[in-house]
């Protein structure tokens, strides 16, 4: 058999070449254009070699190298290489849109002075993402998760002479510090309590342990009478809510999802790379990686961030008029569908639309940037005008009518039409859903509602994207004889042809998928999956739902397309053209996020701290004024012991919530110094926790 | 018992030296009160029979770090009436944070009983001959590679430093 | 005669503490250099300290060692970098930077 290792490494190999060709020849800009392009060609064929002989053998991973990193005393963390379905055909996703993104953007920043410095950070960034997929440990997980946020920070602020892209790529760079808390938290509770980064030798670790009535047991003794060490089974849900915390700010979700709309800053085939296809797709992928150490209570917390995730996204999609910033808001509310199909156990499906939504997000975000390029050059100077503002586009089905018809192909799919990607997965999801919906109570059924629900406002803001930006009739574009360059065209046509749905099930119906056969089931080592269902009992459940999904939602997606042929017909009907009204205000303003930190936490802080001030300055001080007027020396006394003690905590109480307030709630008057007290005090919590508690 | 006050006196140094950092309002001063820990704690690591150590410490923060940091000191302060005074922020946080830190540390410390250690007990105590020799074979053999790297992280640093302070006037700009 | 291991720790404790403090309170980009300077020598004690009690192979020193020459290297970093963003913003106040020229 081919060796697997030969071809990680050269796959590996090549970015890494990439990257460093850049201080030898990154002067003659054209050479090393050209060679970063050809060599990241080369590894998407090493990585469809690698995914073919993945998908030939045998499904079990495999650790095909590992050595010892360090080592003290009888501890030591490795660091490896694994590769199994998963990875393999991760990376091959990743290869396929970095492969389209340096093709597309030899043409796109074939003006830009810095073009160099830009190859060379895609190179960087696709190494670090190939390697997040393949390391073998959770350490080494975590060190290429970080040089993957960096790698965005780089991009983001690439353009980094004009402010608003430094300060975009800062705020991605922090919010994602504070998942990173929860990271490094989750990866102490496994060192402390499994022993090992590895994933092998966690699995390992795991399956020897039990979860027996809210008590863990892990094994201390081998043999014949083994011993077992108890241990409170809510450090499992700190692992996994430190965890969940990580992926909440690498794959933008509900609380931390504020970073990905300014990330549009960034070049518009960086947002193709890294903020729909891959970076964001790590956080994804991490739990799809470590499904086992979630427990059913941190996957339930997850599958509602997810609803609301998506639910918001969608949302706030509506009334937007930069084209990036709607595809924006459209990633983050995909990303929170995923994120959904985890937290319910339908693990395949949320990989399944990680999948799909890669291909057609990353067509969407390169098409969208040919049309600003278009806008950009076709328009007078003197009018300055926003080449990424919708209003302005129009009637570029005739302009642009290569480019049409596969724009239209990305956001069908991403619209869930039958027949393309799209619909393949949302359908896995949406089944998902439905499966622990049906089993639960209100709640859930709430959840699976806000799930159906954003099918329908996915194809309304889609169809407003289109409607606007092809139809009309402004005959502006009329007189330019614009053909679309090959470099900028081909990509995106292989991203259109990738989201129709026959790559991935000749049928409609998702179960006959090939992909989902091949990616098999997850790995379930402590516990069931959420409502305590066995994986095959979680398949057949869903079964009894498929069928009326499939018409429910294929007919959730024809009314909206009705409606929306109704609605977006004329502009003038667009609600977020009202722009007093309630509903686009609140789209446009993206819920009020930063509003609602202000006044939900800071003022109420600084209320409370006002209230505990005026209560210890009138009535505890009147009281022991009083006391002291009876008995004087005791009340001296009394005094002493109030000024220290009595205010001291009254103080303590007040300055402490304002504190929490003012740190936790001032996104915009936060400083350093401010992270580091969140950060040390998080630590402190942590440590006070495992000396006292555990 | 020698021993023991030597301890003391350098430790309560130290620490008086690093409140007087967190305290004072001018910079200066707290430069200088940081060349005073610096030292003290060189006399302790000569206490913890690392002579060696203690003479770079001196060598490498007295003689190079904390000149780095005046001169830093002085090229970007706003001189006011003669005085650099610098404001504090945080105050409460800042007590509150390293107090509870401190005293988790201290309970922890205590929890511990290090004369039950097996690497402890098992530990030749013979300090001080050959100690300087031994370090220095060691460096050369089982740890040259981090040595080297130190040496390499320590050349970039200074390119890096130079190159990020040095002033660069381009076209258009200036 | 030998001082016992904990007052090492807790001397080490104490100062890592009050350099936690510096660098949370003082607002001058230099001071806070300085209390991150306090905290690395404090880790240092404790590393010498656990180096006294293993003499043949001497890691506690040599780790302290390397600690050392890191320092050093972060200390010119860090000063080159107070120094570019002193003569960008002419000021090295932390509060005002992150407040008013809303860098970080």
């Amino acid at each position: 058999m081919f060796d697997l290792s030969i071809l990680i490494y050269s796959l590996l190999g090549l970015h890494i070449l990439g990257l460093f060709l850049f201080p030898f020849i990154g002067k003659s800009k054209k050479l090393y254009l050209y060679s970063s392009t050809l060599l990241s060609t080369l590894s998407l064929f090493a990585a469809a070699i690698l995914f073919y002989v993945v998908y030939k053998g045998d499904s079990a991973p495999v650790e095909l190298v590992k050595w010892q990193w360090l080592s003290a005393g009888s501890f030591s963390i490795s660091m490896g290489i694994m590769v199994d379905f998963l990875g393999a055909s991760m990376a091959l996703v990743v290869a396929i849109v970095a492969c389209m993104v340096q093709w597309f953007s030899l043409s796109y920043m074939a003006d830009d002075p810095a073009r160099s410095r830009y190859f060379a950070f895609l190179n960087f960034f696709v190494l670090a993402m190939l390697s997040l997929v393949f390391s073998s440990n959770l350490l080494q997980t975590f060190i290429f998760w970080e040089l993957v946020g960096f790698a965005s920070w780089l991009l983001i602020g690439f353009w980094h002479h004009k402010p608003s892209a430094a300060n975009a790529a800062k705020k991605a760079f922090i919010v994602n510090r504070i998942g990173d808390v929860g990271f490094v938290i989750a990866l102490m509770v496994v060192l402390a309590m499994i022993g090992t980064f590895n994933y092998f030798e966690i699995i390992e670790n795991v399956s020897n342990t039990r979860v027996f009535s809210g008590a863990w047991l892990l094994p201390v003794q081998e043999g014949p009478y083994p011993k077992f060490q108890i241990v409170d089974a809510s450090v499992l849900h700190l692992a996994g809510f430190g965890l969940l915390l990580a992926v909440m700010g690498k794959s933008a979700q509900f609380p931390l999802a504020i970073w990905l709309p300014d990330a549009m800053e960034g070049p518009t085939p960086v947002s193709a790379l890294i903020h729909a296809a891959t970076m964001v797709a790590a956080g994804v992928f991490l739990v799809l990686r470590y499904f086992f150490l979630f427990t059913p209570e941190v996957l339930d917390v997850m599958a509602v961030i997810g609803a609301l995730t998506a639910f918001m996204g969608a949302y706030a999609a509506f009334s937007q008029f930069d084209i990036k910033k709607i595809l924006a808001y459209s990633t983050i509310s995909q990303l929170g569908y995923m994120v959904l199909a985890l937290g319910v156990g339908a693990w395949s499906a949320g990989y399944f639309h990680l999948v799909t939504h890669a291909f057609f997000k990353a067509g969407l975000f390169l098409g969208a940037g040919v049309i600003i390029h278009f806008v950009a050059h076709n328009t007078d100077k003197a009018d300055q005008i926003d080449p990424q503002d919708i209003r302005n586009m129009g009637g570029l089905r005739k302009a642009l009518p290569i480019l049409h018809i596969f724009f239209l192909l990305c956001t069908l799919s991403l619209m869930g039409v039958p027949g393309f990607s799209g619909f393949l997965s949302k359908e896995a999801i949406l089944t998902g859903v439905m499966t622990r919906a049906g089993e639960g109570s209100w709640a859930w059924m709430a959840i699976a509602f806000l799930a159906f629900l954003t099918v329908l406002m996915t194809v309304l803001y889609m169809a407003r994207l289109y409607s606007y930006v092809f139809l009309g009739s402004e005959y502006r574009w009329a007189k330019i004889n614009h053909s679309l360059s090959l470099k900028l065209g081909v990509p995106v046509a292989i991203l259109g042809l990738l989201s129709v749905g026959f790559w991935f099930s000749f049928s409609i119906d998702f179960s006959h998928s090939w992909f989902l056969h091949r990616l098999g089931e997850p790995l379930l080592l402590m516990s069931n999956l959420p409502g305590n269902l066995t994986v095959s009992e979680f398949t057949s459940i869903g079964k009894s739902y498929h069928t009326y999904i499939t018409f429910l939602s294929i007919g959730l997606v024809l009314i909206a397309l009705i409606a929306s042929a109704r609605i977006f017909r004329n502009p003038r009907h667009d609600i977020a053209r009202q722009s007093n009204h309630w509903f686009a205000k609140l789209s446009a303003n993206n819920w009020y996020a930063d509003m609602l930190n202000h006044y939900l936490i800071v003022l109420p802080t600084l209320k409370i701290s006002q209230l505990a001030q005026w209560f210890d300055a009138k009535v505890i001080d009147r009281l022991v004024d009083l006391f002291g007027v009876f008995v004087v020396v005791v009340s001296t006394i009394g005094y002493w012991f109030d000024r220290t003690f009595v205010d001291g905590s009254v103080n303590f109480v007040a300055r402490l919530s304002a504190g929490i307030g003012g740190v936790a709630g001032s996104s915009k008057n936060a400083s350093v110094q401010g992270y580091v007290i969140v950060a040390v005090t998080l630590f402190l919590i942590f440590l006070v926790w495992i000396v006292f508690v555990l | 018992m020698m021993i023991s006050i030597l301890f003391y006196l350098f430790a309560s140094l130290a620490i008086i030296g690093s409140l007087f950092i967190l305290l004072t309002e001018k910079i200066v001063y707290a430069a200088f009160s940081l060349l005073l820990i610096l030292l003290s704690i060189a006399a302790i690591f000569v206490l913890a029979g690392s002579e060696f150590l203690a003479v770079t410490q001196i060598m490498v923060y007295a003689g190079g770090i904390l000149i780095l940091l005046i001169f830093g000191v002085l090229m970007t302060s706003k001189l006011r009436d003669g005085e650099i005074l610098v404001p504090k922020s945080n105050k409460f946080w800042s007590i509150f944070l390293g107090g509870s830190f401190f005293v988790l540390l201290f309970f922890m410390i205590s929890q511990v009983n290090f004369a039950l250690l097996s690497w402890m007990q098992g530990a030749d105590k013979a300090v001080g001959e050959g100690m300087i020799t031994k370090l220095g074979t060691l460096l050369m053999s089982d740890y040259v590679l981090a040595f080297e790297l130190a040496g390499i992280i320590l050349l970039v640093a200074l390119v890096a430093a130079a190159l990020l302070a040095g002033e660069r006037i381009k076209e258009g700009t200036k | 005669m030998m001082i016992g291991l904990d007052h090492f720790l807790l001397l080490a404790a104490a100062l890592f503490s009050l350099g936690l403090a510096i660098v949370i309170a003082r607002r001058n980009a230099v001071m806070v250099l300085m209390g991150i300077e306090l905290m690395l020598n404090a880790s240092n004690i404790n590393l010498v300290a656990f180096g006294y009690h293993d003499p043949n192979l001497m890691q506690g020193q040599l780790f302290a060692l390397f600690v050392i020459v890191i320092a050093a290297a972060e200390a010119a970093i860090g000063l080159a970098i107070v120094m570019k963003v002193y003569r960008y913003y002419y000021t090295v106040d932390l509060q005002e930077l992150s407040k008013e020229h809303k860098i970080v």
